[in-house]
């Protein structure tokens, strides 16, 4: 937090990002209309109803996958992991789509809900990685393990979208897409909890530093690499798992935001957690503005643009900065 | 502040890496630890450390069981640079030393001062804000020791410093200042555990040389003791003449 106070910059931005997309939409508001009390009644229902409740879920969730990705990348102590790497963003995807295309509200999976299903789905990716970690004692395996899990989830994803009628195959898409079309106040409190875990998170900076450098490592500098692990997993499966469940796969971001802040800042993750927050939920909240403005009044799914945006930028910061990156 | 390790065996699955050794790393003293590849040296120092657990025998430090000791408590007591140290993020090299000083309690002011001295030791002050990553091998070599040591460096008079092949990827100068450096630390009553290959730098810079073969320990003692021809044929299967040089260094000459 102490980094925060020194470099504001993010945090401005954050706020002037906001406050520029709590205006910007089919319908422009003024927000001094609204404070002034001169907006008309379409307008007010428009920004407290569709307009806030996106605007916040979308910094949610942005702030929560750039984190997601930060901690995974220091666990797997490679800087090209993330969620979506892993599968567990697509075996939440997965399990959301199969609840939706396989009618399970009518079975036991019913009190679950589509967002249940997405969590259940990214825990248990998380948890066959982790169980194939501890049973193989390497990161490397745990990283591949995720990888052919994330092709497996995939190709499940594939064939709930050919098993779908052509309505379900529009939430499939939505979950394989991303989406903060469907953000409502009720999925604004369920996402609180991912501000949670990202706390929780922080509070294992030094240990995700000391982790970086092996577990041996870790082990010596007196780590209970094992529980660390564990921790950072279910952390991480949650804000995953809620942040799919609520808006389906938000793709690159995750990989692409730990990036550039230790670029520009610092690699320790005292400042790569609150770093990524910031700057994610600043991308993720501009990404939806220009989404659901630039085709107005249809909308653009965020995957699509975080992606193409996200996909070269990437690219270019690897051919620039290749020894840096430490890749 | 003496590792002691009596009678101990160490199998991982059907293969028995140590066999029934006994060894001290005392404190005051700089020990080298030697023998062929596979001969335990490593497995010497993971259990010696407490990162693996021996299936029979004990380790004391300090006359207490290891298992007795937490973690948190080893890992202000013994600081090891395990054979092979990978960082693949771009933190700066004095993060990676502050890192040293993640098993202890004090601020970030004197942590840092701490670190600032430690890289000052090794002659990497002007390193100290460039990207770990953009490093040679052997300047990366000398962060990653310049970490351990900061882990113990305010307490030197109890601390062990282990380091496995420290030296490997160092060109001879940052070898001979290593060996000097750890010779000081030892004079404060650290105690000093260097697996080595290079047989006569450990006989001119350690006061006990461990030689050890097949997951024994084949001798243990001064160097000019342990070190016969008749050991290193025994050791690492090759003929060499044992000699003194000029300033009574020990010097190997091999056969042909």
């Amino acid at each position: 937090m102490r980094w925060l106070m020194k470099s504001p910059v993010l945090l401005i931005t954050l706020m002037l990002s906001t406050a520029l997309m709590l205006c910007v939409g089919a319908t422009e508001i003024l927000l001094l209309d609204l404070l002034t009390g001169h907006a008309d009644v379409v307008s007010q229902t428009i920004f407290w109803e569709i307009r806030l409740p996106r605007v916040l879920l979308s910094i949610i969730v942005g702030a929560g996958v750039s984190v997601a990705g930060a901690v995974i990348q220091g666990l797997f102590r490679n800087p090209l992991a993330d969620p979506a790497l892993i599968g567990v963003s697509s075996g939440a995807a997965l399990f959301a789509a199969g609840y939706m295309v396989l009618d399970l509200h009518t079975t036991a999976f019913g009190l679950l809900g589509v967002s249940g299903s997405a969590f259940v789905g990214g825990l248990l990716i998380s948890w066959l990685v982790l169980e194939i970690g501890k049973r193989s004692g390497t990161v490397s395996s745990m990283l591949l393990a995720g990888i052919a899990f994330n092709s497996i989830a995939i190709a499940g994803v594939g064939l709930f979208s050919y098993l779908s009628s052509d309505l379900e195959l529009r939430s499939v898409t939505f979950w394989a897409l991303g989406s903060f079309n469907g953000a409502d106040w009720t999925g604004v409190s369920i996402a609180l909890i991912i501000p949670a875990a990202i706390v929780l998170l922080m509070r294992e900076s030094r240990n995700l530093n000391a982790v970086t450098l092996g577990d041996k490592e870790a082990y010596y500098l007196g780590i209970d690499i094992t529980r660390l692990r564990q921790r950072i997993v279910v952390l991480t499966a949650v804000i995953v798992g809620v942040g799919v469940a609520l808006t389906g796969i938000v793709a690159f971001v995750g990989l692409v935001v730990p990036h550039l802040i230790r670029l520009t800042s610092s690699s320790n993750h005292s400042v790569v957690i609150p770093g990524s927050a910031l700057l994610g939920a600043i991308l993720v909240l501009l990404a939806d503005g220009v989404g659901r403005s630039i085709i107005s009044p249809a909308e653009l799914p965020i995957g699509i643009l975080t992606a193409l945006l996200g996909g070269p930028f990437f690219v270019y910061l690897i051919m620039r900065q290749k020894g840096k990156l430490g890749i | 502040m003496t590792l002691k390790l009596r009678q101990c065996c160490f199998s991982v699955g059907s293969q028995r890496l140590l066999e029934d050794v006994s060894a001290t790393i005392p404190s005051g003293c700089v020990t080298g630890i030697l023998g062929a590849n596979g001969a335990g040296k490593t497995s010497l120092v993971h259990l010696a450390a407490g990162y693996e657990k021996a299936q029979s025998g004990s380790i004391r430090l300090d006359a207490i069981d290891l298992k007795s000791w937490s973690r948190e408590e080893l890992a202000k007591k013994i600081a090891v640079l395990p054979q092979t140290a990978t960082l693949d993020f771009p933190f700066s090299v004095e993060e990676v030393v502050l890192m040293g000083r993640i098993p202890h309690q004090s601020d970030e002011a004197t942590n840092r001062a701490l670190v600032a001295k430690v890289l000052s030791l090794f002659s990497l002050t002007d390193f100290a804000q460039r990207p770990y990553t953009s490093l040679s091998g052997g300047e990366k070599q000398r962060v990653q020791i310049c970490r351990v040591v900061s882990q113990v460096i305010d307490d030197l008079s109890h601390a062990h410093l282990l380091f496995d092949e420290p030296i490997a990827p160092l060109d001879i100068a940052h070898q001979v200042a290593f060996f000097r450096l750890v010779r000081g630390f030892a004079a404060q009553g650290t105690a000093v555990g260097l697996v080595l290959h290079d047989i006569e730098l450990a006989c001119q810079f350690c006061d006990e040389i461990i030689l050890m073969s097949a997951g024994k320990i084949l001798g243990a003692g001064k160097p000019a003791a342990v070190i016969t021809s008749d050991s290193i044929q025994q050791a690492f299967d090759v003929s060499a003449t044992v000699t003194k040089g000029p300033a009574g260094a020990i010097q190997l000459i091999f056969a042909d």
